[in-house]
């Protein structure tokens, strides 16, 4: 189904997430549906729910109404409650052969996403297992190694092939690749290379690099550390060696930067976090000597006038004569990565430039530093400009329009669900051991947190050519949305719709739908649990803020976002194909999520039960439940 | 607009009771607006009679098609398939509907669904009301705009009967007295003294009293091959 509007969420996402599709599995307790549908575009769906820098929930539209949707610990929940072995690829082959460099995100991605289109790809990988900073470098108390695990074998059950503790330049050069018959080679080694400042010397024993130092750390060795740990670097892997170091029993570890905290590079939240944990933060300071000799008494550091010019780039001055010492007896420097090109020799300038035939790059390698998601995306635009080369056929991209802001009317009139937070393991508790250190969520509060997705751009729509402009919609909108637009037909303003569904249920020329799927299949779960049972229950999973989810013996369950979803139409569906008992079960009172879903229930089963009447059937077979438990 | 209501479901069955391959036809504009045709009363009908059967031991197989008018013979023969398939059809238009229907198939049989009601207002309150009887000699312009034909119980045209009370009909405390919603709006319309214009009998022929009513939109040589065809 091409839709028209594209949720911010979606468009906020690199790799355009279908955050929505899965969510509203999510919201409806099908967690393996919710698995799936991540998997469209991101194969690393477990890491991501994890390490995530989740841009979706900035632009969430609830975020003014209470707070964003958990869109993360909701991916993490589709992956751990949903988690599917394999897949089952059934690309016709082409029978060309792409070897893929690097076992990361970018490289994975793109092999995975050519796999799909059919063709033989080999992946390359110079560590013993893939995933590239995934399984090598990122800490384990904030991503677990089964999540990776998974991904990867999600990947390989496409049909990756993949060839661990294979490096270029030393076990293999592009033109062996070439010989062996690999029409593409794509390059995604990612930046591997931990760079230094002149100031700190190679062979001093108590300066370490960030990139070993991790790697070494989540191979759960634990590198000999000071009392004292200087951690030189205000980015996301600074933050990382940072808090690694305080797991290691470190008392104290003091960041130094050149930049103010609100310049800091790392996520806000990773701050915040590391801040709790008791990481020292010293910012507007760049290193400028290591004090002592060996041992070292600390770093003597320089303090910053201003990080970026006026053009916005990275050009740090100092003030002549500030200075500040922050003693220790370690230091690890973390102030980024570099690429390592060197293996490519005299056409490393060539590769990158794009200008070597059959050669491409992707992720990091090429594009600089970024998140798993930037690399994903930069995977799949690889994958897209490799399969154009090798078939000359040009892939069609869908322009989709993104919905606006959630008007100010409409903020109103949503009802506020807090958001669902997560346990978080105190600052004290958590440093002790590399464990995770958020929970993820147990099914109920899934549920729930997914079902605060607003469904945006997932409302009605109006089939113009069916509409008879009756004004039923017009008249039933409990938001008073609908309208009568010039070409005399009803129009329903994406924007203000919030899905309830009311006008698509009672619309007699079947001239409404859904944006998504939501209606199809709904009608699809009443013909797989009329044949299958004799009762169906209708539940409104709203029901769900207000009792524990229960489970009936003998009749079959579908779930809804709302009981105004359930039109006279499928109720007699159901008794058509043989149910002999239908409940519709309400949330309680007046606590619809939307407005008036109860109301239109309740005349529902009024109606439907004079028909049940007359066709011979006891209408008493047909209930409305409001009461909880 | 046609105002429609449903049949009954047992009435229903009962026409259908000998057919075994029933097409119910719903109507695309008047009926749909007034929930008792369209698309998805066909779809309801369509599977309470399913249901009906089921219970019963009937062997019926039930199809569903709304055309945009049944009153239109070009959409009508459109259907003209589906028609064929059918041993009878249901149709969900007004009569005007039903009555286009049969005639475009000849020896198809064509039973009604719904009952004609009236030409009717729809309220902002998902409320129908008989506005208009179609007698073909409109007085509105005398009326204050509002038609003693239909909104008076008995048709006066000079004034209320003695049964009007409190502004309400005799006929039932529901219905409002026409004449004097007239009276109110003259008044309203600083119109009072057209209150007093004496009517002569009213001229019924024009209405369907005068026999079945032709109104030809052709002209000139179309004009006289149309008649030739009537």
């Amino acid at each position: 189904m091409t839709r028209e509007y594209m949720p911010p969420c979606q468009a906020a996402c690199p790799i355009s997430t279908d955050v929505q599709g899965y969510l509203m599995h999510s919201a409806l307790g099908d967690f393996s549906g919710a698995y799936l549908n991540a998997r469209l575009t991101n194969p690393f769906i477990s890491s991501c729910g994890f390490i995530c820098f989740h841009p979706c929930e900035e632009k969430c539209r609830r975020e003014g109404v209470d707070r964003a949707l958990s869109v993360m610990a909701l991916k993490r929940a589709a992956s751990e409650l949903g988690r599917h072995a394999t897949v089952e690829n059934q690309a016709k082959k082409t029978g060309k052969k792409i070897a893929v460099i690097g076992g990361g995100p970018a490289g994975l991605t793109a092999a995975q996403d050519l796999c799909i289109l059919g063709h033989d790809v080999t992946v390359f990988e110079r560590e013993s297992k893939a995933g590239g900073m995934l399984s090598q470098t990122i800490p384990k108390y904030r991503l677990p190694r089964e999540a990776v695990e998974d991904d990867i074998r999600w990947i390989e059950s496409a049909g990756v092939k993949l060839k661990t503790g294979k490096e270029a330049g030393k076990d293999f050069m592009i033109e062996d690749l070439k010989n062996q018959g690999f029409e593409v080679t794509l390059i995604a080694t990612g930046l591997p290379v931990s760079r230094s400042l002149p100031v700190f010397p190679d062979e001093h024993r108590s300066i370490y690099l960030a990139l070993p130092f991790l790697k070494a750390v989540a191979n759960g060795e634990r590198p000999k550390l000071g009392d004292e740990v200087i951690v030189v670097g205000g980015g996301n892997v600074a933050i990382d060696v940072a808090r690694s170091a305080k797991r290691l029993g470190v008392k104290q570890v003091k960041l130094v930067c050149l930049e103010s905290r609100e310049e800091m590079p790392a996520h806000s939240w990773e701050i915040e976090e590391a801040a709790e944990e008791g990481i020292e933060m010293n910012c507007c300071f760049g290193p400028y000597e290591v004090m002592g000799g060996e041992p070292m008494e600390g770093l003597r550091c320089q303090a910053v006038k201003s990080v970026f010019d006026r053009d916005g780039r990275f050009n740090p001055t100092f003030f002549e004569d500030k200075f500040n010492e922050v003693g220790g007896d370690t230091i690890i420097v973390s102030i980024g990565q570099g690429r390592d090109v060197s293996w490519l020799g005299d056409s490393a300038q060539a590769v990158l430039n794009d200008e070597v035939d059959g050669v491409f790059s992707a992720g990091e390698f090429a594009v600089g530093p970024g998140g798993c998601v930037d690399a994903m995306k930069n995977g799949h635009t690889a994958a897209v400009k490799i399969d154009e080369y090798l078939t000359g056929e040009v892939m069609e991209t869908g322009d989709q329009k993104v919905l606006g802001e959630l008007p100010e009317r409409m903020r109103e009139q949503v009802k506020v669900r807090e958001r669902i937070e997560r346990d978080i393991r105190p600052a004290l508790e958590r440093i002790d051991d590399f464990d995770l250190f958020e929970a993820g969520y147990a099914q109920k509060y899934a549920c729930k947190e997914a079902l605060r997705c607003m469904s945006c751009a997932a409302g009605a729509v109006v089939d113009k050519g069916k509409c008879v402009a009756c004004l039923t919609c017009v008249r039933v909108c409990p938001y008073e949305i609908p309208k009568i637009g010039p070409e005399s037909v009803a129009v329903i303003d994406p924007e203000e719709c919030q899905a309830c569904g009311i006008c698509i249920t009672e619309c007699p020329a079947l001239a409404i739908g859904f944006r998504r799927d939501q209606e199809e299949r709904l009608f699809k779960a009443i013909e797989e649990a009329a044949s299958s049972s004799a009762g169906i229950d209708f539940y409104c999973r709203n029901r769900l803020f207000f009792e524990d989810e229960k489970t009936q013996k003998d009749r079959a369950r579908i779930n809804v976002t709302c009981i105004a979803h359930v039109s006279a139409r499928a109720i007699l569906k159901a008794y058509e194909l043989g149910a002999q008992a239908v409940t519709l079960y309400v949330c309680p009172g007046d606590e619809c999520f939307y407005k008036e879903g109860h109301e239109w229930a309740q005349d529902r089963v009024q109606n439907v039960k004079s028909v049940l009447a007359a066709a011979g059937y006891e209408p008493d077979s047909l209930t409305y439940k409001d009461e909880v438990s | 607009m046609i105002i429609g209501e449903k049949k009954p479901l047992d009435e229903i069955l009962e026409m259908i009771s000998e057919y075994k391959k029933v097409l119910i036809a719903g109507c695309g504009t008047c009926v749909t607006i007034s929930y008792a045709g369209g698309e998805k009363e066909a779809a309801e009908l369509a599977s309470a009679i399913k249901m009906a059967d089921k219970k019963a031991g009937v062997k019926r197989e039930i199809r569903e098609l709304t055309p945009l008018r049944q009153c239109e013979v070009e959409y009508v023969r459109e259907m003209e398939d589906q028609v064929k398939w059918s041993d009878v059809v249901l149709s969900l238009a007004c009569g005007v509907g039903v009555q286009t229907m049969a005639d475009q198939f000849s020896g198809k049989r064509v039973l009604p669904g719904v009952n004609t009601m009236m030409l009717g207002s729809h309220g902002a309150d998902r409320v129908f009301k008989e506005y208009c009887g179609a007698c073909g000699d409109c007085i509105l312009d005398e009326t204050g705009g509002i038609c003693p034909i239909v909104r008076c119980s008995k048709s006066m045209l000079n004034g209320p009967c003695g049964g009007s009370s409190n502004g309400k009909c005799e006929v039932s405390p529901e219905i409002e007295c026409g004449w004097q919603l007239i009276y109110d709006k003259l008044k309203e319309l600083k119109k009072a003294e057209e209150w007093d214009v004496n009517r002569p009998p009213k001229d019924w022929r024009s209405s369907w009293h005068g026999g079945p009513r032709i109104v030809n939109k052709e002209s000139g040589k179309r004009k006289a091959e149309s008649e030739e065809r009537e």
